[in-house]
């Protein structure tokens, strides 16, 4: 035995000793508590829905005359193929979950600020990752939802001020959605997406290796804890809580797979996946350019937010203005977000 | 070796501080010269765009009220009657690219995506949209109605 670890240490020449050190990183003790666990979630998530997606490409087939019927024999024919689909879709849904829980958490003990402005704009890079990979996952399905979902998507992108229309060409691969349009979204999905989204995490969880845990603001405690063993145990038990979760929801509710797709009819009653409702409910009440232009403005503002906060603070020290600002537009995407649910 | 590793990080004279700028400009003008290409190779191919007479059946197949909706190969069109002449749409919503529906009982066309609703004559009522329908140019002869279309796919031409 200690042969063999002779063996791998000539061969791997790394200290165990630094790399143990560097696994029990002193964390401050607020991290205890399991609001501050949830950075780590989306990035588990991630992890299945990686795998499951390797396992549902076995059997996906990128092409709008098979498409459908692929995920068709997927959902109801390849054994376990509800399953494997289930917990992709399932684990897509909760990854959103967790990247919003963990926005609104960083946003409200305000982590993002000074010097770790650079993470906050990494982390909403990598939430608008998330999204593109949820439109792009609904997206090969090839139901009607998916068929018009990349219509207007790929629409949208067309209103943007001078790339639109040739970004919009560029992605579909054509002036309208078209076969082209299918395989692009396919290669985003399961090649560029993962490759920028593991590419972001890497360096996400670097910039907080390299600053340390943000305290939080006023907690007078100095103790801390080490990251191995105790707060990664923290992660595992809500890793398996998660996927003790998934696999029941997957049981109660298999997946489904709506009506296919049929170009130039729009059925009735459509709309995006609850995510999509804020900007959904916006684009409805404002005029095409004014949608746009304010949801750019929106994601600009959320990846300036630690400047935008900083400012704010240097015009009225001590008001407390970011909260207002935040919690006005974090309480407008819910409203939004209600109002299309049950309204309509 | 060492010396010339040195020299391209830390340049200590004017000579070796062009040699940097000049290799560096050739590295930076070969790769992007090579991205520029794999970007020209994503962009697709756009079939001009040209006006072709697709059939659309027969005048007697659209009701007098309302509207009658056919997919043609170019696109979903609304075709409709007014004094006994025909009269056609695209029926795209002009907003976001849904295909707008006749709803009989209010007598407008409505947009299922986002709300958007035209009149009888294809014109915005309310929602976001904010130009008209597209009207279509429309032929009749030997008792068969042409719509007149724009297409992209060269075999239809």
């Amino acid at each position: 035995m200690r042969r063999l670890t002779r063996w791998i240490e000539e061969r791997i020449p790394v200290d165990s000793e630094v790399v143990r050190e560097q696994l029990r990183e002193p964390l401050p003790v607020h991290m205890k508590s399991w609001i501050f666990c949830l950075g780590g979630t989306p990035a588990m998530l991630f992890g299945i829905l990686g795998i499951t997606g390797i396992l549902l490409t076995f059997y996906y087939v990128p092409s709008p005359a098979q498409a459908y019927a692929s995920v068709s024999n997927i959902t109801f024919k390849v054994r376990m193929g509800w399953f494997v689909r289930g917990i992709h879709q399932g684990a897509s849904q909760l990854m959103i979950v967790t990247v919003l829980l963990h926005m609104i958490r960083v946003f409200f003990t305000r982590a993002y600020r000074k010097p770790r402005e650079l993470n906050w704009m990494l982390g909403v890079a990598l939430f608008l990752i998330t999204l593109t990979f949820a439109f792009t996952g609904y997206s090969l399905v090839y139901d009607q939802l998916s068929y018009w979902a990349t219509t207007v998507g790929t629409n949208m992108i067309a209103a943007v001020p001078l790339i639109g229309q040739p970004l919009l060409i560029l992605l579909r691969g054509g002036p309208d959605v078209n076969p082209n349009t299918l395989s692009r979204f396919y290669d985003f999905h399961i090649g560029v997406l993962p490759m920028m989204m593991t590419l972001f995490i890497v360096a996400h969880l670097a910039l907080v290796r390299l600053h340390g845990v943000a305290p939080l603001p006023g907690d007078p405690r100095r103790e801390t804890y080490p990251f191995f063993p105790d707060h990664m145990l923290r992660e595992v038990i809500i890793g398996l809580l998660i996927l003790i979760g998934l696999v029941n929801f997957v049981m109660f509710f298999p997946p489904t797979i709506g009506e296919q797709a049929t170009p130039g009819n729009t059925p009735g009653h459509i709309r995006p996946e609850w995510y999509f409702f804020p900007t959904y409910r916006w684009l409805k009440l404002t005029s095409l350019s004014i949608g746009i232009w304010g949801s750019i403005l929106f994601v600009a503002g959320l990846f300036l937010w630690p400047f935008i906060d900083a400012a704010l603070e240097r015009i009225a020290p001590q008001r407390h203005l970011w909260m207002f600002v935040g919690t006005a537009f974090f309480l407008m995407t819910i409203v939004f977000m209600l109002w299309e649910a049950f309204v309509g | 070796m060492e010396d010339l590793a040195l020299s391209a990080i830390a340049p200590r004279s004017r000579r070796d501080f062009m040699a940097n700028i000049i290799m560096g400009a050739g590295t930076v003008l070969g790769l992007g010269s090579l991205a520029y290409r794999f970007l020209e190779y994503l962009y697709p191919v756009v079939p001009p765009i040209k006006l072709v007479e697709v059939p659309a059946g027969k005048p007697d197949d659209i009701p007098a009220e309302g509207a009658r909706l056919v997919q043609l190969p170019t696109g979903p069109v609304l075709l409709e009657k007014a004094d006994n002449e025909v009269h056609a749409f695209s029926a795209v919503c002009t907003h976001l690219g849904c295909t707008v529906q006749w709803r009989p009982e209010e007598k407008k066309f409505v947009c299922p995506c986002h709300q958007g609703i035209y009149d009888f004559a294809g014109n915005v009522l309310s929602g976001p949209p904010l130009r008209p329908l597209e009207k279509l140019e429309v032929k009749v002869r030997d008792e068969q109605v042409f719509v007149l279309m724009k297409s992209l796919k060269e075999e239809q031409g």
